[in-house]
């Protein structure tokens, strides 16, 4: 068993393989060895590692992705997300880039690709004002910018 | 806690996950997507989206040659080109053709075509050839192959294979006025039926089924060769120098040799690739281009020309060596001489068919969707070679070289003026001659399209 101490103070106790899906840790566990001391984890709060713990729990057994990983970018990538983690990743934006924030710290390459893809598919097929309305994003360019960029970027509307 | 207060790396992870569409969308939003997507994630894009362009037609922003990529796509879906001949008709049998970032190479008989390729800023305009005849007219001697030979972008070096089982390196001169033989290889006195160039190494199959593995820059090193028990047609040396294709005729024509790292090739060492249960024979081989359709290992993926007019699709990464993919125009099941892969989206499929100088075209994601076009001049002759890089193909037959071009910008006049074909063209009122429109048909329809306007329309560039 492992214990994580969070930034709120918080600790959580789990099975070391749980918590080895993080490579963060598992490097950690590696280079300290076996202690009972808590690892401390300053830049997640509990909240949203106990929600990254139930995604490493029920992922726990899933194979090992490549040691060298395949670097070529032509590689055949799924672009579909599992029935469950649709539904695990199903939350508030806020929390959603908590999680993949926190994956990405924890070095959790595989619920990092899940959170990424979660917001690739949000934005897929949406005009730019949508996105914008979407993520509160501040329109900040002036209307000439906005005309001269939205010239250069209108080819790919006709598919 | 918002989007745009994710670190960069995270912001290109999601980039990465997005098209062309969404990553226009998404620059258009605020400032800081607008850099980061301008910066870095266009090139992301099109690291994901590879092309196999040999010359290069653009020279712009990351941005702007996806823009470009997404109009030359659009072309090929289309079918929407320019098809011209831009050589005079020369009458010799079995031309060969070879192309790099700045010249096109057409050997025909004695005389080599050297057409330069201007760059960039001209969008990959063809000029004027320059004609060189390395030997007195004799067809025992005709040119049989060629191919450029690596010397830093410079497409002086040439490597000719002829009838009499010559093969010689050329250099150019740089006035351009003279061709000179600087090698010449061991050979066998056979002809030079087919030849396979990656880095300096060279690969020839001479008609009496030596195949030959030459090293380019030493001439005075003996080749090691293999020899094979029927006549070699054609032989493709794979990019990443593990594999050698050669095409034969016979039961079991088409195998591929593994080849060590050190070079000498062993017979024992073969895969047989199965094609069709009679004998049957294979014209012309080529691997798949890079692009995502085709897996990380492109190389590995071999396409070659049959006898009986199939193209077939074998892939080296599986287990049984069935075709995994076989491609034919049910209208012609003519001979399938030369065999070509690139085009729109990186996967188009290229056969030039035995008769009627007919181009025929896949494009893999949609492999009964096909269509053939003839070839400008409408020679009643085979395609004998063919060229693909991401917005083109060229094209040789017995009289002419010819181009079908998917640039969207591209104008017959990109091309030399061909005088005399264009007077034959005015006093037969033979169109195809004139540029802009050849005829061709769909493979999943019942008449030939023969509608005078081409399905051309102006597409303004980013």
């Amino acid at each position: 068993m492992v214990t994580l101490t969070t930034s709120d103070n918080e600790t959580f106790t789990v099975d070391k393989k749980v918590a080895e899906k993080s490579v963060l840790i598992k490097n950690m566990l590696e280079d300290v060895g076996e202690s009972d001391q808590a690892i401390p984890l300053p830049n997640v709060t509990a909240s949203v590692l106990k929600k990254v713990l139930e995604w490493c729990e029920h992922h726990k057994d899933d194979p090992a992705p490549p040691e060298n990983e395949d670097k070529d970018d032509t590689r055949k990538r799924t672009t579909d997300i599992s029935e469950w983690d649709q539904k695990f990743i199903a939350v508030d934006q806020e929390m959603l880039f908590e999680i993949i924030l926190a994956a990405n710290y924890l070095d959790i390459k595989a619920l990092l690709d899940v959170g990424c893809k979660t917001v690739a598919n949000m934005i897929k097929g949406k005009s730019p004002e949508e996105i914008r309305k979407l993520f509160n994003i501040v329109n900040d360019f002036t209307p000439e910018e906005e005309a001269q960029i939205k010239k250069e970027n209108e080819w790919a509307e006709d598919r | 806690m918002s989007m745009i207060t994710l670190p960069v790396e995270i912001l290109l992870a999601i980039c990465h996950e997005l098209e062309a569409y969404e990553l226009c969308s998404l620059s258009r939003t605020c400032r800081k997507l607008h850099e980061l997507i301008e910066g870095l994630a266009w090139k992301d894009y099109l690291l994901r989206h590879p092309r196999s362009s040999i010359t290069h037609r653009i020279n712009s922003s990351p941005q702007q040659q996806a823009a470009y990529n997404h109009a030359v796509d659009h072309s090929w879906h289309s079918r929407s080109y320019v098809a011209c001949a831009f050589s005079e008709a020369w009458h010799r049998v079995g031309p060969a053709l070879a192309l790099t970032s700045n010249r096109l190479a057409v050997g025909a008989g004695e005389q080599i075509h050297l057409f330069p390729v201007l760059g960039n800023s001209h969008s990959g305009q063809l000029e004027s050839p320059l004609t060189h005849r390395i030997h007195a007219r004799d067809a025992r001697r005709d040119v049989t192959a060629i191919a450029f030979l690596p010397d830093g972008e410079q497409g002086r070096t040439l490597l000719i294979g002829r009838a009499d089982g010559l093969v010689q390196r050329y250099h150019l001169s740089p006035d351009e006025r003279t061709l000179h033989a600087t090698a010449r290889y061991d050979h066998p006195t056979s002809c030079v039926l087919s030849l396979s160039v990656v880095n300096d190494t060279a690969v020839t199959a001479a008609r009496n089924g030596v195949v030959s593995f030459i090293p380019t820059c030493s001439p005075w090193i003996q080749p090691s060769t293999l020899q094979v028990h029927s006549k070699p047609w054609s032989v493709h040396f794979s990019p990443d120098r593990n594999m050698l294709a050669v095409g034969t005729i016979g039961q079991h024509p088409l195998n591929v040799y593994f080849v060590l790292p050190s070079g000498p090739l062993s017979s024992h060492r073969r895969a047989v690739l199965s094609g069709p249960a009679r004998a049957s024979a294979v014209y012309g081989i080529t691997h798949a281009p890079s692009g995502s359709i085709w897996g990380s290992s492109s190389s590995q993926v071999f396409v070659s020309g049959w006898f009986d007019g199939k193209t077939r699709v074998h892939d080296m990464r599986q287990k049984d060596r069935t075709a995994c993919l076989s491609l034919s125009d049910p209208w012609d099941d003519s001979p399938v001489y030369a065999v070509a892969a690139g085009g729109g989206g990186s996967c188009h499929i290229a056969a030039g068919s035995s008769r009627h100088g007919i181009v025929r075209l896949w494009d893999v994601r949609q492999p009964k969707a096909g269509w053939s076009a003839f070839s400008p001049g409408k020679d009643n002759s085979p395609v004998y070679s063919l060229v693909m890089e991401s917005s083109r193909v060229f094209g040789v037959t017995e009289s002419r070289a010819f181009v079908m071009d998917f640039d969207p910008s591209a104008r017959p006049s990109d091309y030399p003026p061909t005088p005399i074909a264009m007077k034959n063209a005015v006093r037969e009122n033979d169109q195809s001659l004139l540029g802009e429109w050849t005829p061709h048909y769909l493979h999943c329809m019942t008449k030939i399209d023969i509608s005078r306007q081409p399905a051309r329309r102006e597409r303004r560039l980013a």
